[in-house]
């Protein structure tokens, strides 16, 4: 046995450091030239809790796809496809899915990756290789600090969820004390990082602060011992297993007067089924989309096309994203002599990176240059009620102001 | 030539097979045991002190302590169920059953179909004594086919290779295991549906009445909470944990009473200790072999069915950290040491649940702090808390 | 007919080919003598003949009936038992306990009680340690304990690897004294040894054996006139006794 375990440790170090090695890749062509237009879709397709977004974003760009079966340019008609990779919610499977993307010599721009942790693994790749690449549901305001040329999202940064989330539990709610928690991903510690400081900004304390893991089963003893600070509201930035456990498990550690809150990552019909009763009055921040017309008829189509609601948030911003590649490549590419495909890469970059007023379902798009594509898109507090999130308030933020209106019951 | 006895006997000590030995060490000599517990409990006050960890202000209080060991304990048992069934197989084969973890994991799966058919057809509402027994079964008949198929087509072809060896099978097996139920049922997790089954209604006359008050069922074993003022400490209390401890409890003993009372039992330690002369005697090894896994994987199945009414969720991924825990538990208890398993569960559960506020550490550092004390222990006693301190093995 | 026969045996130890074409052959009531140096094969060809060790070929016949297709731990029941080389008794276990390990599968507690109380008769030592760890014992007791747990199986083959290895003479003298007495009790003994002087003076019979095959075979009177030779001859000085 004494002999063993440590043979055990290495085994398991080797699978480990085996598992994380990145796949090399030195830059492919910068002029991509094909027969079809191919966008790449990367998103977390499985998995507990995460599927439902990244399927949520597939059918979003299916949506934008099926609008423009043939992208027309210079009289030549080109057909449009999506190439779909599941990118796990996770820095390997963000690596892995870019890695085949890049390989790919028909791919022409990204959608995706999914999380902030895949999101974050991903962009060296394709940095390397000069693809272009729109997320729809990274929010880690990290992303944006200026490391990544490919990096760009349609999709608020959690600087503006956190702020909307924070003034909402101070000046809505009411709440002083607020115990923070995150489940250790990029997206969880940043956004958690955001209302935190935000809150305290406001005048309310932090009297709690911890994460946890992904995957842990009972977090009874870690509410305990939050539980001692006597805080009003816990909020949790991670995904939606991890959310429900929390959620119910509330209610073992005497914490059931004490509100849950979490963001987008719960924003799913997923957590509502996993944490049962315990769902009850949860609330949770999320991007929307500006309700408009054309909304409205999206989402219309949406159902009628899939015959559910939608299981999550990003519906909307994938189908922006993808359209916005598609009027990128129409406008960018040319046809060589023999009748084929070719985008240069580069322009196809600045093209998305300078967009400016355009309309979007998710609102105005303004590339800020440096990745941020939406700046000022509303974001809406929604709660568990019948088992439903429901909106109960939008919250707007302009420079430093924010704005929420409550959402009357329908 | 002559004889040396006390050369002899210190030889044939530290072997696998220690079933009841070190229990009747322990009664005898309680005190290296006791020890440890101490030296744990004082390295944790003396970093909390040392230490300016952490930015909590409030008290920790002695209350707080209880509750969380409370926790810590109905986890633990959980650990401890799966660290027999490992403690076992190691006694008699002296492998590590990797696999075990989803043995788990089955039998919380299958548990999981038959309830949740019964609350389809809504057996659960009506009959929900019958519906848990069925779950329980069910979770264990599984987890035992489970546990037979790996014996028979996994461990035993690889029974006599170095030990290494049955090591790389069994993790490739708790894969194949684990992505085969994925492929089968998908990767997504699924909800136990919640059960309320009350029970005891003459020994709390005054739980579970119904609006008027006039019809009282007693308390709801599964999905209950209540308040309770205990020695002036406020705990809430929670039915599964004694559930779940009584379980793991019962099952320790009606195993230990198995290995050291039955004549099966007595065939089970003799496989341990020697299975060339358990042969030779007549004992057929290969029917022993089989009837641990059995037995380890009626544990798991067990300990699956509680998990998930106690945590309400299964996915084909939850065998991994319990398998893991109940791993360390039983290497924390001496390998081979039934007693030892139980104690090493409960102790890992209740570090688990404790340490992290003790030591005012994130809770994500739990693991850590596990895999620490695991380390630590097996540095300074090598065959566990409760194993002799010398491990040599008879070649 | 022979209760045991043994024709031309082969079989290994591990990658060794230790035992190559025996055969040898144990009558009702005999006690025969297995002789023959360190790593002559003897052991390896007890464990062929309780099947711990599958030959390669050859062919074992117990009271008229071959092993060759009888699992080890059937050949118990049939009634044939190797007390094994080297005291390896069950250590954690109880004197008692390892006692029970010789009767398992035999429900009849009655039936127990009574070959336990004729198997501790013939070892008194072991009647006093009954409740102690077998781990506990000196090393004569731990060798009469392997006599005593073979002979709870009421075997009518016992065979004996080395009963008196590493033991002070007294107590070889106290084991031997009960080997001698088992054919009285219709116990026949394939007694393997490395002290030839000792196993002949209780054996009718005996084989000599070295690097796995048989050299000589013949009654006790004719070997002990040969030991001198075939001592010198395997390099072995025996011990005194
Ligand atoms: N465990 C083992 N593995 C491989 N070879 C062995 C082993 N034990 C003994 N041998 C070899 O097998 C042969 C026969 O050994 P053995 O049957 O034990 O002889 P004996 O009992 O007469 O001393 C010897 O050559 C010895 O070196
Ligand atoms: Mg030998």
């Amino acid at each position: 046995m004494i002999g063993r375990l440590p043979r055990i440790a290495v085994l398991l170090l080797l699978a480990t450091l085996v598992s994380c090695a990145p796949d090399a890749f030195d830059g492919g062509g910068r002029m991509l030239t094909a027969n079809e237009v191919v966008i790449g879709l990367s998103a977390a397709l499985t998995g507990s809790g995460i599927g439902p977004l990244g399927v949520d974003i597939l059918r979003g760009a299916e949506l934008a796809v099926a609008e423009r079966p043939m992208l027309d340019v210079a009289g030549y008609s080109f057909p449009v496809r999506l190439e779909t990779q599941d990118d796990l919610c996770s820095p390997e499977g963000g690596q892995a899915a870019a890695n085949r993307f890049v390989a790919d010599p028909q791919v022409a721009a990204v959608v995706g990756p999914m999380c902030s942790s895949g999101c974050r693994a991903a962009a060296p790749i394709f940095d390397a290789a000069g693809f272009t690449t729109i997320s729809p549901s990274c929010t880690n305001s990290d992303l944006t600090s200026g490391a990544f040329e490919s990096f760009n999202r349609m999709v608020v940064s959690d600087g503006v969820q956190g702020v909307v989330a924070a003034d909402y539990i101070y000046e809505t709610l009411g709440v002083t004390r607020i115990a923070t928690l995150h489940d250790g991903s990029p997206y969880g510690e940043d956004l958690v990082r955001k209302v935190a400081a935000r809150f305290t900004e406001l005048g309310g304390f932090v009297v709690a602060q911890d994460a946890i893991n992904v995957g842990d089963d009972d977090f009874r003893a870690l509410l305990e011992d939050i539980g001692r600070e006597s805080p009003e509201l816990i909020y949790f930035a991670g995904f939606a297993l991890e959310g429900a456990r929390l959620s119910e498990q509330r209610f073992d550690a005497r914490l059931e007067r004490v509100i849950f809150m979490g963001a987008d990552g719960i924003d799913t019909q997923d957590f509502i089924y996993f944490a049962g009763e315990a769902a009850d009055g949860v609330y949770a921040s999320t991007s929307i989309p500006v309700l408009d017309e054309a909304f409205d008829n999206f989402l219309a189509r949406y159902v009628e096309v899939y015959g559910e609601a939608p299981p999550g948030p990003y519906h909307a911003n994938a189908y922006d994203a993808t359209e916005l590649l598609l009027d990128g490549i129409a406008s960018v590419a040319t046809v060589t002599p023999d009748g084929l495909l070719q985008v240069d890469r580069a322009a196809l970059a600045s093209y998305v990176r300078t967009v400016r007023d355009r309309q979007g379902l998710t609102g105005t798009i303004n590339a800020l240059g440096n990745g941020e594509m939406l700046a000022t898109a509303d974001i809406a507090i929604v709660r568990v009620e019948d088992d439903r999130f429901r909106q109960v308030a939008i919250g707007r933020v302009r420079e430093n102001n924010v704005m929420i209106t409550q959402v009357d019951a329908p | 030539m002559t004889e040396q006895p006390e050369a002899i006997a210190s030889s044939s000590r530290g072997q696998p097979g220690a079933f009841v030995r070190s229990w009747r060490d322990i009664r005898r000599n309680p005190l290296p045991l006791f020890g440890w517990l101490l030296f744990i409990l004082l390295l944790f006050a003396a970093l909390r002190n040392l230490l300016p960890l952490g930015q909590q202000t409030a008290e920790y209080s002695p209350e707080q302590f209880l509750r969380q060991i409370i926790f810590g304990l109905a986890q633990g048992s959980i650990y401890a169920m799966l660290a027999l069934g490992y403690t076992m197989v190691y006694s008699v084969l002296s492998i590590l059953h990797f696999a075990h973890g989803e043995v788990f994991m089955t039998g919380a799966y299958a548990g999981y179909f038959v309830l949740n058919a019964a609350a389809r057809m809504g057996a659960l509402a009506t009959n929900p004594l019958l519906s848990v027994l069925f779950t329980l079964a069910a979770g264990m008949v599984a987890s035992v086919i489970a546990a037979l198929l790996l014996e028979r087509f996994v461990y035993r072809p690889v029974r006599d290779t170095p030990p290494v060896v049955s090591l790389i099978v069994a993790v490739g097996a708790s894969l194949v295991l684990q992505q085969g139920f994925i492929r089968l049922f998908g990767e997504a997790a699924r909800r136990y549906p919640t059960v309320n089954l009350y029970a005891f209604p003459y020994l709390f006359p005054s739980f579970g009445c119904d609006a008027s008050g006039t019809v009282c069922r007693g308390i709801d074993l599964l999905d209950g909470r209540y308040d309770v003022s205990f020695l002036g400490f406020n705990l809430r209390l929670l039915p599964i944990h004694a559930v779940v401890f009584a379980a793991a409890l019962a099952f320790m003993l009606a195993l230990w009473f198995y290995v050291s009372r039955t004549s099966a039992g007595r065939a089970m330690r003799a496989v341990a200790e020697d299975r060339s002369v358990a042969i030779l005697m007549g004992v057929d090894a290969n029917r022993v072999i089989v009837r641990v896994f059995a037995l380890g994987g009626l544990l798991a199945g067990a300990a699956g069915v509680l998990y998930a009414f106690y945590n309400h969720q299964v996915s084909p991924l939850i065998g991994f950290s319990p398998g893991i825990k109940g791993l360390t538990a039983a290497a924390l208890g001496g390998l081979g040491n039934v007693p030892g398993a139980m104690l090493g569960g409960l102790l890992l559960g209740i570090v688990e649940s404790v340490a992290p506020s003790l030591l005012g550490l994130s809770a994500q550092l739990k693991d850590v702090i596990i895999f620490g004390i695991l380390v630590l222990v097996l540095l300074f006693r090598p065959g566990g808390v409760l194993g002799e301190s010398v491990a040599e093995k008879r070649g | 007919m022979n209760l045991l026969d043994v024709r031309d045996l082969f079989a290994y130890r591990g990658t060794v080919l230790a035992v190559k074409g025996v055969s040898l052959a144990v009558g009702q009531g005999e006690i025969i003598a297995l002789l023959g140096g360190n790593g002559a094969g003897k052991s390896t060809l007890l464990h062929a003949i309780s099947g711990l060790i599958a030959p390669v070929s050859g062919q074992v016949v117990f009271a008229g009936e071959s092993l060759l297709n009888v699992a080890p731990h059937q050949r118990v029941h049939a009634g044939l038992v190797l007390a094994p080389q080297g005291r390896r008794i069950f250590a954690r276990m109880s004197v008692y306990e390892n006692l029970l390990m010789g009767a398992h599968g035999q429900r009849d507690r009655q039936l127990i009680r009574e070959r336990m109380t004729t198997v501790v008769g013939r070892f008194p030592r072991l009647g006093e340690r009954f409740r102690q760890f077998a781990g506990t014992l000196s090393g004569g007791e731990q060798q009469m304990l392997v006599m005593a747990r073979a002979l709870m199986t009421q075997p009518r083959l016992l065979l004996l690897d080395e009963p008196s290895l590493g033991l002070a003479p007294a107590l070889t003298h106290e084991i031997y004294d009960v080997i001698r007495t088992l054919p009285q009790e219709g116990i026949s003994v394939l007694l393997a040894d490395q002290n030839s002087h000792l196993a002949l003076s209780i054996a009718g019979r005996g084989y000599i054996m070295r690097n796995g095959i048989i050299i000589r075979e013949g009654n006790s009177p004719q070997l002990q006139r040969d030991s001198a030779i075939a001592e010198a001859f395997l390099g072995n000085r025996g011990r005194p006794g």
